[in-house]
């Protein structure tokens, strides 16, 4: 036999073994499916898949974090993409029952080699089948408790919201007795899936040994020099990779952390990198009540006057597109930057795009639909609660931001940028944000069934409504746990750090871009544009063991958002744009008009309280014409929402407060050198002066913002955009999103 | 059963075969332009033929007929009143001269298309007649046609030497109304099978063209007599009209004296080809390429910063060719210049042309043949052109929707870099009029004589996404259109010109940004002729500057839109409702552009990024750039609430301009153009008046029982905020009211209020 003939013979030989195994996989994979117990598992799922369609109810419009302001549209532009998900998600249960079938079938055959009396197919097929059916529901079932218990705000709205023997689930998965058995039927689960596993290690086993004895040695032997092969590969690639050098940056933003809570969590500051303390320990200022405007600042070095991101539904077309980010800037300086967020934010999918990699949520329409399909589907919920289902698709759920997820991926990351000469990493954290679900199991487990249950902010999420004294104290309950959990992530970054030997490289800054607002007196306090939620965001600078020549010394004291970026550019080295209006931290605040602080109120939210004649910000939601499937607000209503906004700017211990009203502006000037008597001060003769100054002070401050101009005490802009009014022919969706004169 | 099956099968199969064959060959032969049917240029048939070979290339001189103030013109017989005939043929267009009597603007058909011509009209039996010395070497050449239901007339041509010599007819023919009257095509026949096998032109009505050689009367004074003579009674009913399209005498002229004077006109034969739309890639970026119009561009003088005045074909034609109350070719006409336009012009276009001066204009039907035909009787046209002053002008429409370029253009069209399959059609059309518009130029490049050449085009066509929202869906998206010009985008509203004179001035590039306006005051200044441009600006070709003031402005209008280009930065786009846009794609998507954007096209080319909201005092000048040049008709809406019933005199003065239509709900009185003033006790009350010009200052003034009115009572704009302030016992405002627009109604309130704004006037609503 030549050699061209034993090749054809062997290639043959591969030919025939490949289709052998391959009908045979098939045929034995068709078996499993149509088997008795797949056919159970598959009818227990489908049944369990029209449970949780009724179990869900009728969509539920919750605010924005939870992409209630999507649902009116996702109705009417994706109604074939709702059908669409649909029958995907029976197709996902389908599978699932299946699964759960096979994996039945599969450990009782194991049994049965065990114990031969022990077979489903000994019985009569419809009682194997009832039999099974229980079984898998039984194992659905204490999965479905445990991830209840784990995911309490997960679960809520098709649960506990529900009422009756459905809230009564809840209510019992989270008691402290169920948790042992919970535990046991956990066990038993994963022995069930030991089993399986076991017939399925002696059915590969056996296939293997039909092979002749060379056939096998032969495999083995080319498998193990192909392994080797490979290894050897990795390895070169290993050793030969770049090593990080620093220096590195990592930037740590936390929604919703506030100073004034840490009496309850443990003082902030005193996390601690390789034993030191911050050297910048602030209390900074947040330029707007929003999340965005707030994460464009820190972003730009820019204040939200000038880089234009005023609201949470930014347009594509804003301003921020042609400014040198700090991502831009340190991008260019060789650093290979990165973006990691778990929460909700339209505006976090569009600063994603200035960093090289990015894990974050989408802000598309369709995929929020999707997200928000799955959250009510909670017979799959448990499959997907962990860090699998957050790349699946459910990232950017607020009820699946937790932080031990993301400092799991956080670890990963660094595993990667440990071959990277130097990196920027930017981690968001958004759970202990103000919606304040329980989203990670340990505090759920802490909280257990204390008080009324609810595991989210009471009220629709739209409005931040009057809240109770009772709910105040649930929140805050709920608040301290979350941030709980968020410190010790961030204790577990640190870590990483240190075990990957990089800490001493890498600087770290922990900001807030905004405070979570837990009280009534919080709320009001907002609108007067003072308070903890304004000015309590913790700053924090770790400049590890990076040279000492970026100067200045330990600072505590007043910061802005604008100068995140600035600090952090400054802490690796890099000059930052002469554009950029903040300044390094590792200095102070410049005194002075540079050091003014400008803060506005977000929109009036209740508007027609206020007598403004304005809709609700979440009425004039559009699509985006730059970006379809994306919000933003109409331009239309752009202008009057900003016009009617608070503002404040603070000199040093002075503070001018505008309140533009219907008819006319109500101005205040305090200070805290000039003692209150109970009559305003701004009445006295003698400050007149200082008064007015204080104006000129505002208004030049503002008018960082291009077109805008005093017109009798007001902040106006020249010229208002002209978008059309209401016409007539739109139809009535398009009404409701139109502006109403 | 299995039998009947196959057999419905195989009928089924073979009427698809049927189907698909036929479909195939339809397309193949109705829909697909081939344009090797039509001989280029056009032959004899169509128009007059070759000139006598001994005229060939030489300078010709022309006594028109029908011209105001044509020397020895008598006109013997009026015309008859022939208003019922004129009724019963509307597409002749028929319409008096009233400069010159007995002339008159007719259309009628020709060989490939219908053609407009200044012609004597007259009833059978009249007689023209001119007198003069023949020149040496003259022949005689005019269209005849008739317009009659039904009988015939004898159209004649005779000569007779002064003093009563013997007469001498040189030219006879007949020409017959055949067409078919209604009430003899038989009761039994139904009307539409009329309409059907009976196209609703005429065909019959159709100018015959005619030449007659009169060099044997050189030199001799003769009297030339055009007659009619009635050979076949003409119905009772209607009354004929015998027409002579543009007669005229031709003869061989001296060449011009080689030395002129910077002030005397030149006479010099222009061609300018207009096309309805050109693709951006001749100007994104400027360059010289393969096609035929890039070549040409590139020997002349080429302005790449060039815009239409109008995405609308018709109202950049009116731009193009009236540089104010006159059109540029009127001028030419005075000037001795034979005026003549040929192209696929819609009705609107016909009459456009006609009231610019044209002496003769040739319609053609729009059917994708259009093109070789226009640029065969232009070619023809500049091939026996041998007299000084000729302007052709020469029309290329875009392809109908429905028909496809020839064949073997489809391969040259293939656009680099895009596989769009709209944008591979249109560039295999373009190809198609590309070659054809070269073999013109080609034409007039194997002239001996000196020929002003210029291309230009009516709009730009480029791959511009578009905003669109889903009507049923409500969801955005950006799609491209094939139907452009709405964004008003660079590549949309940017055009090439270029004015080409192998021996006047060199090629070059005016960087400069220009507007079609300055076509017509360029090419007339280029032939040293005085003229007085209102919109337009003339340009100095040989050093490629603008020899007028200029204002650094463009307004470029569209159906929905309108833009400003300012100093050839900054561009401001104002939308217009959005309801004017639901037409495309059966209305399922509407064009969903903002209602204003502004533009940086140094430093944004691709007009990506809109600034209106960025730039807002930019776009707070760029808005009164737009009004100051073309201002939006508005007016103003005063409301007021006083439910106390105190007295509310008010007061409008508008000295600076005029009032003008008042509508007020509370009477009022009008004091001479320019003041209104109300009294009144009413609880409510609504005035609304316009100002001219629509953004004129005014004066208004609001008492309450004697006393100005608190600023903080009067709501201004959509948004209701007072703005004014008071000086005195006036209110003023410094931001020269630019936040009045909008309108809100005044709220509620115990003490009176006033809103005020300025709102876009309602038609209907507004009373004289």
């Amino acid at each position: 036999m030549t050699f061209r003939e034993r090749a054809r013979d062997s290639v043959g030989l591969l030919r025939q073994w490949g289709l052998a195994g391959g009908r045979d996989m098939v045929a034995t994979t068709r078996d499993s499916f149509v088997s008795v117990e797949g056919r159970a598992g598959v009818a227990v799922f489908v049944g369990l898949w029209a449970l949780g369609r009724c179990q869900a109810g009728p969509w539920a419009v919750w605010g924005p974090e939870l992409g209630g302001e999507i649902v009116p549209d996702v109705h009417m532009g994706y109604a074939g993409e709702a059908v669409g998900a649909q029958v995907l998600l029976l197709g996902i249960h389908i599978l699932l029952g299946a699964a759960w079938g096979v994996a039945a079938k599969n450990a009782g055959g194991f049994m049965a080699r065990v114990w031969p009396r022990f077979s489903v197919y000994r019985l009569k097929p419809w009682i194997g089948g009832v039999l099974s059916g229980v079984a898998i529901l039984a194992g659905h079932g204490i999965l479905l408790i445990r991830d209840v218990a784990r995911h309490p705000a997960l679960f809520q709205e098709t649960f506990l919201d529900r009422g009756g023997w459905m809230a009564a689930i809840q209510r019992a998965a989270l008691l402290p007795e169920t948790a042992p058995w919970t535990a046991v039927g956990t066990v038993a689960v994963a022995f069930w899936m030991v089993l399986a596993a076991g017939e399925w290690g002696v059915r590969f086993f056996r296939w293997w040994m039909n092979f002749p004895r060379p056939t096998r040695l032969a495999t083995m032997v080319l498998g193990g020099a192909l392994v080797a092969f490979a290894a050897g590969v990795w390895g070169v690639g290993r050793i030969q990779a770049q090593r990080n050098a620093g220096p590195n940056l990592l930037l740590i933003s936390v929604d919703g952390w506030r100073t004034s809570m840490s009496e309850t969590t443990g003082d902030v500051s005193a996390l601690k990198k390789k034993g030191q303390g911050p050297r910048v320990r602030s209390s900074t200022v947040a330029p707007s009540a929003d999340l965005s405007p707030s994460l464009a600042t820190a972003l730009s070095g820019l204040s939200p006057g000038t880089h234009g991101i005023r609201h949470d539904f930014v347009s594509a077309d804003d301003r921020l597109r042609g400014v040198e980010t700090l991502p831009d800037l340190l991008k260019k300086g060789g650093w290979t930057t990165v973006l990691l967020a778990d929460g909700p934010s339209g505006f976090i999918d569009r600063m994603a795009g200035r960093f090289e990699h990015r894990h974050v949520a989408s802000s598309h329409a369709g995929v929020r639909m999707g997200r928000r399909l799955v959250e009510r589907s909670p017979h799959i919920l448990p499959y997907l609660s962990g860090r699998w289902g957050r790349r699946l698709g459910l990232r950017g759920s607020v009820l699946m931001a937790d932080p031990a997820l993301l400092a799991d991926e956080v670890d990963h990351v660094l595993g990667g940028l440990k071959n990277r000469p130097k990196f920027f990493l930017w981690v968001h954290f958004s759970s202990p944000n103000s919606t304040c679900a329980v989203v990670s199991p340990r505090a759920a487990g802490r909280l257990g069934l204390a008080n009324d249950p609810f595991f989210r902010r009471p009220g629709r999420g739209f409005d931040p409504s009057p809240l109770t004294v009772t709910d105040e104290n649930v929140l805050r309950r709920f608040y301290a746990q979350s941030l709980r959990e968020t410190h010790a992530a961030i204790r577990r970054i640190f870590e990483d750090l240190a075990r990957r030997r990089m800490d001493t490289s890498t600087a770290v800054v922990a900001w807030s871009p905004r405070a979570a607002l837990l009280s009534s007196d919080d709320l009001d306090r907002v609108r007067r544009l003072d308070g903890p939620a304004f000015e309590g965001l913790p700053f924090f600078v770790w400049e590890g063991a990076l040279p000492m020549e970026i100067g200045g010394g330990r600072t505590e004291g007043p910061g802005r958002a604008m100068d995140v970026a600035p600090t952090a550019a400054r802490l690796v080295g890099v000059d930052t744009p002469s554009v950029w209006e903040g300044v390094s931290m590792t200095e102070g605040l410049p005194s002075g008009e540079w050091g003014a602080i400008s803060i506005e109120s977000s929109d009036p939210t209740d508007p027609v309280a206020h007598g403004l004649g304005l809709p609700s910000p979440w009425e004039i939601l559009v699509e985006d014409r730059a970006w379809p499937g994306r919000y933003c607000r109409n331009p239309a209503w752009e202008d009057p929402f900003l016009i009617f906004r608070n503002r404040s700017v603070r000199l040093g211990s002075e503070r001018v407060l505008y309140r533009p009203g219907l008819q006319r502006v109500d101005w205040s000037f305090d200070s805290v050198s000039v003692p209150t008597t109970g009559t305003p001060w701004v009445l006295a003769r003698a400050h007149k002066e200082r008064i007015k100054e204080l104006k000129d002070i505002f208004f030049r401050t503002l008018a960082r913002d291009s077109g805008w101009r005093p017109q009798n005490d007001y902040w106006i802009p020249e010229s208002f955009l002209r978008e059309m009014p209401l016409e007539p022919g739109e139809d009535e969706r398009t009404r409701r999103r139109m502006p109403r004169f | 059963m299995n039998r009947w099956l196959k057999r419905a099968a195989l009928v089924v199969m073979a009427g698809g075969l049927f189907f698909l064959v036929g479909a195939g060959f339809y397309f193949v032969r109705e829909r697909v332009v081939d344009d090797r049917r039509i001989p280029f240029p056009s032959s004899a048939r169509e128009m007059f033929g070759s000139p006598p070979s001994s005229l060939a290339d030489r300078r010709t001189g022309r006594i028109p007929w029908a011209a105001a103030g044509a020397p020895l013109l008598t006109t013997i017989t009026s015309v008859p009143d022939a208003a019922v005939l004129l009724k019963d043929h509307p597409e002749t267009d028929f319409k008096w001269d009233p400069a010159v009597p007995g002339t008159a603007r007719v259309t009628l058909g020709d060989v490939s298309g219908r053609t407009r011509l200044v012609s004597l009209a007259a009833a059978a039996g009249s007689v023209f007649e001119w007198r003069g010395v023949m020149p040496a070497g003259a022949w005689f050449q005019c269209r005849i046609g008739l317009l009659a239901t039904e009988g015939g007339v004898r159209f004649s041509l005779d000569l007779e030497e002064n003093p009563a010599g013997e007469t001498k007819r040189v030219f006879s023919e007949m020409l017959s109304a055949t067409r078919l009257r209604g009430s003899e095509k038989g009761p039994w026949i139904p009307h539409w099978w009329w309409s059907l096998v009976q196209p609703p032109e005429h065909p019959d009505e159709q100018w015959r063209a005619v030449r007659v050689d009169l060099s044997d009367w050189g030199g001799r004074m003769v009297r030339v007599r055009l007659t009619t003579a009635v050979v076949e009674p003409v119905g009772s009913e209607e009354s004929g009209v015998a027409l002579w399209g543009t007669p005229e005498i031709r003869f061989p002229q001296p060449a011009p004296v080689a030395l002129r004077s910077r002030k005397n006109p030149l006479d010099l034969p222009i061609l300018l080809a207009v096309f309805e739309s050109t693709s951006d890639d001749l100007v994104f970026p400027p360059q010289t390429g393969r096609s035929r119009l890039s070549g040409f561009l590139g020997e002349s003088v080429w302005f790449p910063f060039f815009y239409t005045a109008d995405v609308r074909p018709l109202q950049s034609l009116e731009s193009l060719v009236f540089i104010s109350s006159t059109a540029w070719p009127e001028i030419l006409g005075r000037q001795g210049y034979r005026t003549r336009a040929v192209g696929a012009f819609s009705d609107e276009m016909m009459g456009l042309l006609d009231h610019a001066g044209f002496e003769e204009i040739h319609r053609l039907p729009l059917d994708g043949y259009d093109t070789i035909r226009a640029a065969g009787r232009a070619a023809s046209w500049v091939r026996d052109s041998s007299s000084a002053g000729d302007l052709v002008f020469l029309y290329f429409s875009d392809m109908p929707r429905g028909r496809w370029g020839p064949v073997r253009y489809w391969a040259r069209g293939i656009p680099i870099g895009s596989s769009h399959w709209a944008r591979w059609k249109r560039a295999g059309e373009d190809a198609y009029r590309d070659d054809y518009f070269g073999r013109v130029v080609d034409t007039v490049d194997e002239k001996e004589e000196e020929w002003i050449a210029g291309a230009v085009s009516l709009r730009g066509r480029g791959r511009v996404p578009v905003p669109v929202v889903n009507k049923k869906s409500g969801r955005s998206k950006m799609v491209f259109l094939d139907d452009s010009g709405g964004g008003m985008r660079e590549r949309e509203i940017r055009v090439v010109f270029g004015l080409r004179s192998l021996q006047r001035w060199a090629p070059g590039l005016c960087r400069s940004p220009g507007q079609i306006p300055d076509v017509g005051p360029t090419v007339v200044g280029a032939l040293q002729i005085p003229v007085a441009s209102e919109r337009g600006r003339v340009w100095a070709l040989d050093k490629a500057v603008s020899l007028s003031d200029s204002s650094g402005a463009w307004v470029v209008r569209s159906a929905g839109a309108k833009a400003v280009v300012v100093d050839g930065r900054y561009k401001y786009i104002r939308h217009g409702s959005r309801q004017a846009w639901t037409s495309v794609r059966r209305g399922a998507i509407r064009i969903d552009y903002p209602a204003e954007e502004v533009f940086d096209l140094w430093n944004d080319p691709g007009e990506r990024k809109d600034l209106a909201r960025e730039r807002r005092n930019l776009l707070a000048r760029l808005r009164d750039v737009l009004d100051e040049l073309d201002p939006d008709p508005a007016e103003v809406r005063l409301s007021f609430l006083n439910p106390t019933g105190r007295r509310v005199d008010g007061m409008v003065n508008c000295v600076q301009g005029e009032l003008g239509e008042v509508v007020s709900s509370v009477g009022g009185r009008r004091m001479g153009a320019y003041e209104f003033i109300f009294s009144t006790n009413a609880v409510s009350g609504d005035i609304r008046f316009r100002t001219w010009p629509p953004l004129v200052p005014f004066r208004l003034r609001v008492l309450v029982d004697g006393k100005s009115l608190d600023p903080s009572r009067i709501q201004v704009g959509r948004w209701g905020i007072p703005l004014f302030e008071i000086k005195g016992d006036e209110w003023f405002d410094k931001t020269k009211f630019g936040w009045m627009d909008g309108w809100a109604p005044p709220r509620s309130s115990t003490d009176t209020v006033v809103s005020l704004g300025r709102v876009a006037p309602v038609p209907s609503e507004v009373s004289p």
